[in-house]
């Protein structure tokens, strides 16, 4: 019965015009960005290699499918979270909006399971944006500028990584990447548990995303204590997989504290949903 | 007045005078005429190989880059054309392989004055300082340490308006008949590197905090290794351009 209520849930999540926005707007902003580095792509690597020019010089194929797919991602990885918080949010409020979580409620299932099939489905949907982003990036990104060696842009410096050594890299980021937006997607829902319209989990994410953002990168001694606990300091944590030699140990704790974050949002969510009184 | 004891030594001061200008002038111009006949020597070696091509295995150890040892092949065709052919991103200086031979091609746009010598790893090097004679010319000074028994370049500082300084040494094997070398090690200078977190999307690396001041350049060390020299085969003028 779980399965049968997250395929309806998906069902519901493929029938609503929204949930296709997200993906048109990363086809969009991916196909723009491919042309822009097609045409003047020279310029970004002016970018890279700028600062070391006047002593070095970077032979070989610097701007290849994995620069490209790299870029991508570290562009629309702060923004997709926004776009699956468009739909995750309407989970819940959506049906409370629109009058049909009496009725969804009259279901032979529990309470916990129809937030659970929800959560389910969010995720489902996530997956499929980022296998989406994925495919933009790195298989188009290949076939338009061919392969090579990566080199990533760091605030302190640049790391070169070799063709070979690459590709599991982008795999497991992907996995890191999943992680931190079914986070996104798990605090949009339980928001959602609390709202009985879908502005409001919506606006209240991108909020908190803006805010913990900003918290984040204001380098100010008075945030040190609170910042690596807030998720937005481990959105970014797949970007670890690209660093030479890779610092697991921070990267295990991103992952534990994502982790953490999605157990104790979904636990609220279900708590709250439980008690929830269905007026509507 | 002056007495004629007086005159007598005014005049031999005056003339030991002008033979002390006079042998300065001619030691100088013997020691510059020896160290130009060093270089000339040298470049008349390093002409023996017209062009080659040679496989490089290039380690890289600088300050902000972070990147593995990768192999490459190098093209260079006299007297200004150069070029590193590789699968990987190879980081190589801007002024190193044909620097030398661009600079000591044109023997008129330098006076090359010998500053004595020196030991280098047990072999005794002279050391030969280039200076241009054009206030327009890129190379500040160019500083050479060349074995004379051999007539090989052993290290160069090479200062230029456009690169900056630039230390190599060379170390030579079986194409030392060409002057060309097995393995160069350059030292170069790299400016201080550090962009915005936003620009480089990089909200992971926490800021080191400063315990000192700070350099604004660091130095960096290249070595590349060359085998397999393929020497005075004839390459194509169309396998340098970009």
């Amino acid at each position: 019965m779980f399965f049968k209520s997250t395929y309806n849930e998906l069902i519901k999540i493929a029938a609503k015009p929204r949930s296709y926005l997200g993906l048109a707007a990363i086809t969009l902003i991916v196909g723009l960005i491919l042309v822009a580095m097609k045409l003047e792509g020279g310029l970004y690597i002016s970018l890279l290699t700028g600062p070391f020019e006047q002593s070095l010089i970077f032979e070989g194929n610097v701007l290849n499918g994995n620069l490209v797919g790299f870029i991508i991602l570290q562009m629309l990885i702060i923004h997709v979270p926004l776009l699956i918080a468009f739909v995750t949010g309407d989970l819940i409020s959506g049906e409370a909006a629109m009058g049909t979580i009496r009725m969804l409620l009259t279901k032979p299932v529990s309470r916990n399971q129809i937030v659970l099939s929800k959560f389910l489905a969010g995720c489902i949907y996530t997956l499929i944006v980022l296998l989406w982003l994925a495919f933009l990036t790195v298989v188009v990104g290949q076939w338009l500028f061919g392969s090579g060696d990566l080199m990533v842009l760091k605030s302190d410096g640049l790391v070169v990584l070799q063709e070979g050594d690459v590709a599991w890299r982008f795999f497991y980021g992907f996995i890191v990447a999943f992680l931190s937006l079914i986070m996104i997607a798990t605090l949009s829902l339980t928001l959602s548990c609390f709202s009985e319209n879908s502005i409001g989990p919506i606006v209240t994410t991108m909020g908190l995303i803006l805010l913990f953002t900003i918290i984040g990168s204001i380098e100010v001694p008075l945030f040190d204590q609170v910042r690596p606990y807030l998720f937005t300091t481990h959105m970014a944590a797949w970007r670890y997989l690209f660093d030479d030699p890779i610092q697991w140990k921070d990267l295990w704790f991103s992952v534990a504290v994502l982790v953490g974050h999605i157990a104790v949002l979904l636990g609220i969510g279900l708590y709250k949903f439980k008690r929830k009184d269905i007026l509507s | 007045m002056i007495t004629s004891h007086a005159w007598t030594r005014v005049t031999f001061r005056k003339k030991t005078t002008s033979l002390v200008y006079l042998f300065c002038f001619s030691l100088s111009f013997l020691t510059a005429q020896n160290a130009s006949s060093t270089v000339s020597k040298v470049y008349k070696q390093l002409q023996k190989a017209k062009d080659y091509t040679a496989d490089a295995e290039v380690t890289v150890s600088l300050p902000f880059i972070k990147i593995a040892p990768i192999h490459a092949k190098v093209f260079l065709k006299q007297p200004d054309k150069f070029k590193v052919q590789s699968k990987s991103i190879a980081i190589v200086p801007r002024q190193g392989f044909d620097q030398l031979h661009k600079i000591l091609s044109d023997t008129t746009a330098f006076i090359a004055i010998s500053q004595g010598t020196e030991v280098l790893e047990k072999v005794p090097a002279q050391l030969i300082n280039l200076i241009p004679l054009r206030d327009t010319a890129d190379l500040i000074l160019a500083k050479l340490w060349i074995d004379p028994a051999r007539n090989l370049v052993l290290k160069s500082l090479l200062t230029t308006k456009s690169n900056g300084t630039i230390l190599t040494e060379y170390r030579y094997g079986q194409y030392a008949g060409y002057g060309l070398p097995d393995a160069l090690l350059f030292t170069v200078d790299i400016k201080k590197f550090k962009i915005p977190k936003s620009i480089a999307a990089d909200i992971n690396t926490t800021t080191k905090k400063e315990t000192g001041p700070e350099k604004e350049t660091k130095k960096g060390k290249i070595r590349i290794e060359l085998s397999n020299y393929v020497i005075n085969k004839g390459l194509p003028d169309a396998l340098f351009k970009k």
